[in-house]
């Protein structure tokens, strides 16, 4: 096995024989393949043998056949169908060596400057091994005393990259120790994109006394990321939640009042460069009675900032609210209509909601906008609470999509 | 006997309706060539004319791509591909613990098989769309393909421009194209709100679809927010319905002409198909003159749903004792475990994707039961 091979010089140019033009016709059935000459082979003992190579190339690796005659490397290139030919006698595998019943990785071949080189169509793992084999034979039939061997074959290890630190949970939302029975939604934020597609594996919703509440969890099939990969929303259940409802009254609610739980994430769940996470981590909390109250913009206190500063503007909530909702659903806008822009801040366990403007406030009329699709923990939205019945009681939908705050500066 | 202006009308009506159906029957018309770049795998659904409906749920878009695959026959076809995860994995240049297969759809045309995976995590991760064709995996290029693109609306961020992109994003549960319209399940990863949503096809750049709130009784109760985790197309009578499946298992019927722009719209439970259950993934087929639901479940196997009873059954609204079942009869199929996609490929096959006891996973053929 190898690292990173090089071959021991430039390609070769210098052999033009009708010898190997012959041998290479041969190949692709252009014509009919001549006797070949020991004492030809012989003459080209002494030259760069032919190898492969993985080179670093345009921040990615590339595979390369180096060392073939030039007259070889242009009937590649002049002869048309190259992925379709080349993928005869020259393929990459991953791992140490090709396994029989597994396809070759996908990619592209190229001549370039007599090379021929293999482009993979996805950018290699670093810390894996792949593995290239090259059949000479089908370019450069060999001969008894013949230079090369019939078939090459060369493992690589594709550097490691720069290890940082490792991944982390870097927070657990709500951030409460106190949650109510009818909890709805935790995000799970990492500190670097790990795995997805196996999440419930890693996750564990206890009890007080160490026994898993089971399936508490919905799966959907497609686990709730963001794009980056760094936040997971795990919804609890909501047949579990809603009382009257088939699940819950088969399987009992998730939470119960006055109880407590832990919500524990296996330190195995690997970041997306395969390292299991630093260390496990423990969401701790204990339950309330169930909250069936919507989000009452109105009932929020408004503490406006003076003029001429950059003073945060501050919201502070009866209640905890959805801390990713929090950052996204929430504006403020000047007198006529525009958008103010700042920085958006949750604290106090998502009771408290601040803006810091990117430039001082000037005094005046302003409003906080709020998209009606607000969430509380246990999903009651300012729209409608989470356990409604939709045809009976259109009565009490909101209307609009925004409620406003007006308030001045001064 | 006609005038000569009825003749006129006539003829320019009948062109009318010749253009409209020569219209109808080419749906790859308006599609433009070029680069599709997916930014998540997720559902694959077939439209008909081959074309591959490919959803993007991170990009919050749907993709409609002519395949032109027509060549082969679904009759004859046969898929049989061991360890098909660790395959892709080779075929993509790494682990196989760093692949997923999120869908697979047959072609009903060629019954050659697609597939929609991810390879990676994070910001580093690559969707691609495979095609089995004879028993052997290749990428099905999206670098240059006639195509159309709806992107679904997405709530405004209000503070976008100082935080940079928005973390919410949607999921994509499920997508069909039932009676020219794409129908579409989800849920977002922030607000809860469960709905279906549904876009003309071909797509119209001045119509991006409308949603629908979908509610089914649930013994007195309303069930209101869980999402629809797979559906498919179901003829009752003469009217068209979605049949769709939750978690814990309730199936429901709703008639497509009620799942107007937004609208809400009352579904009813015709079974219960056990709790501690997700259903994966259906289709309807016929056999014996019957017609039947073939379904793939998390914990409760592969049931064959028998669906005469499905015009006039009884909504189920009270609470279900037993074995947590009733309505729609059902047999679950033993031969068939570790059932997580299937897809219809003929008359009598289906093609499946089965997780095998050591984890692996298998691609093939099975016989209808």
């Amino acid at each position: 096995m190898a690292s990173i091979l090089h071959c021991s010089r430039s390609p070769r140019r210098a052999f033009t024989g009708g010898f190997f033009r012959r041998w290479w016709s041969a190949v692709f059935g252009a014509a009919v393949l001549g006797v070949a000459s020991a004492a030809m082979a012989h003459a080209e003992s002494g030259d760069t043998p032919v190898d492969l190579e993985l080179r670093p190339r345009d921040g990615g690796f590339t595979f390369v056949v180096c060392g073939l005659p030039s007259h070889v490397s242009e009937q590649l290139q002049n002869g048309g169908h190259l992925d379709e030919r080349c993928r005869e006698f020259f393929q990459i595998h991953v791992g140490k060596r090709p396994e029989a019943d597994r396809p070759p990785m996908l990619g592209r071949y190229h001549v370039q400057e007599g090379e021929l080189a293999f482009v993979p169509r996805y950018p290699l793992k670093a810390g894996l091994h792949y593995s290239a084999w090259l059949e000479l034979s089908r370019i450069l039939p060999a001969e008894n005393d013949s230079p090369w061997p019939a078939r090459l074959e060369r493992s690589f290890e594709v550097p490691s990259k720069e290890q940082g630190p490792r991944t982390t949970v870097a927070a657990v939302y709500p951030s409460a120790d106190v949650l109510p029975e009818n909890q709805l939604k935790f995000y799970l934020h990492f500190s670097a994109p790990v795995r997805t597609g196996d999440s419930f594996r890693y996750l564990q919703l206890r009890d007080a006394a160490r026994n898993d509440v089971g399936l508490p969890f919905v799966n959907v099939g497609q686990e709730l990321w963001d794009r980056e990969g760094t936040r997971l929303t795990l919804l609890l259940d909501p047949g579990r939640i809603k009382r009257g409802l088939k699940p819950r009254e088969e399987l009992g609610p998730i939470l119960e009042e006055g109880k407590s739980y832990v919500l524990e994430i296996d330190a195995a769940w690997r970041d997306a460069q395969g390292r299991p996470l630093a260390k496990p981590y423990r969401k701790a909390f204990s339950v309330a009675a169930p909250d069936d109250v919507q989000p009452d913009p109105h009932a929020w206190k408004l503490h406006a900032p003076p003029a001429e500063t950059r003073e945060p503007l501050r919201l502070v909530f009866n209640e905890s609210l959805d801390h990713a909702m929090l950052h996204r659903v929430i504006g403020v806008q000047g007198e006529n209509g525009d958008q103010v822009l700042g920085q958006v801040e949750v604290r106090e366990h998502e009771t408290e909601w601040r803006f810091q403007p990117e430039t001082p406030w000037k005094a005046g009329a302003y409003q906080v906008v709020v998209d009606v699709d607000l969430e509380d923990l246990a999903g009651n939205s300012i729209r409608r609470p989470f356990e409604v019945d939709i045809f009976e009681r259109v009565d009490v939908a909101i209307p609009h999509d925004t409620v406003a705050l007006p308030f001045r500066v001064e | 006997m006609l005038s000569r202006n009825s003749l006129a009308v006539c003829a320019i009506l009948c062109l009318g309706l010749a253009v409209s159906r020569a219209q109808a029957n080419n749906l790859a018309t308006d599609l433009q060539k070029g680069a599709v770049e997916l930014t998540s795998a997720g559902p694959l659904a077939f439209a008909p004319e081959g074309i591959l409906l490919v959803s993007d749920p991170m990009a919050a878009k749907v993709y409609a791509v002519d395949t032109g695959d027509a060549a082969g026959n679904p009759e004859s076809a046969t898929v049989d591909i061991k360890d098909v995860r660790g395959k892709i994995a080779s075929l993509l240049g790494t682990e196989t613990q760093d692949v997923q297969v999120r869908d697979m759809t047959v072609n009903p045309r060629s019954g050659n098989v697609y597939l929609s995976v991810t390879r990676g995590a994070g910001p580093d991760a690559h969707t691609v769309i495979l095609l089995v064709k004879n028993n052997e995996l290749s990428e099905f290029s999206l670098d240059n393909v006639p195509h159309a693109v709806a992107t679904l609306p997405n709530p405004p961020d209000r503070n976008a421009q100082r935080r940079g992109r928005s973390l919410r994003a949607q999921t994509i549960t499920d997508m069909a194209y039932i009676e020219g319209r794409v129908y579409i399940a989800g849920l977002s990863n922030e607000e809860f709100a469960s709905k279906l949503r549904s876009i003309p096809f071909p797509f119209q750049s001045t119509d991006a679809g409308a949603s629908v709130e979908v509610f089914h009784g649930a013994h007195g109760g309303l069930e209101t927010h869980s999402p629809i985790m797979t559906f498919a197309e179901y003829t009752i009578g003469q009217e068209p319905h979605v049949l769709a499946a939750y978690t814990c298992t309730p199936l429901v019927k709703i008639p497509v002409a009620d799942l107007k722009p937004g609208a809400k719209v009352r579904g009813t439970t015709v079974a219960e198909l056990g709790n501690r259950n997700r259903p994966l993934d259906m289709f309807v087929y016929e056999q014996g003159g019957k017609n039947y639901i073939l379904m793939a479940n998390s914990s409760r196997g592969v049931m064959k749903i028998d669906t005469s009873e499905v015009a006039d059954i009884e909504a189920i609204t009270e609470r279900v004792f037993d074995n947590g079942t009733a309505g729609l009869s059902y047999e679950t199929i033993e031969d068939l475990q570790g059932i997580m996609q299937l897809d219809r490929l003929n008359e009598s096959q289906a093609v499946v994707l089965a997780q095998a006891d050591d984890g692996s996973e298998d691609l093939r053929t099975i016989e209808l039961p």
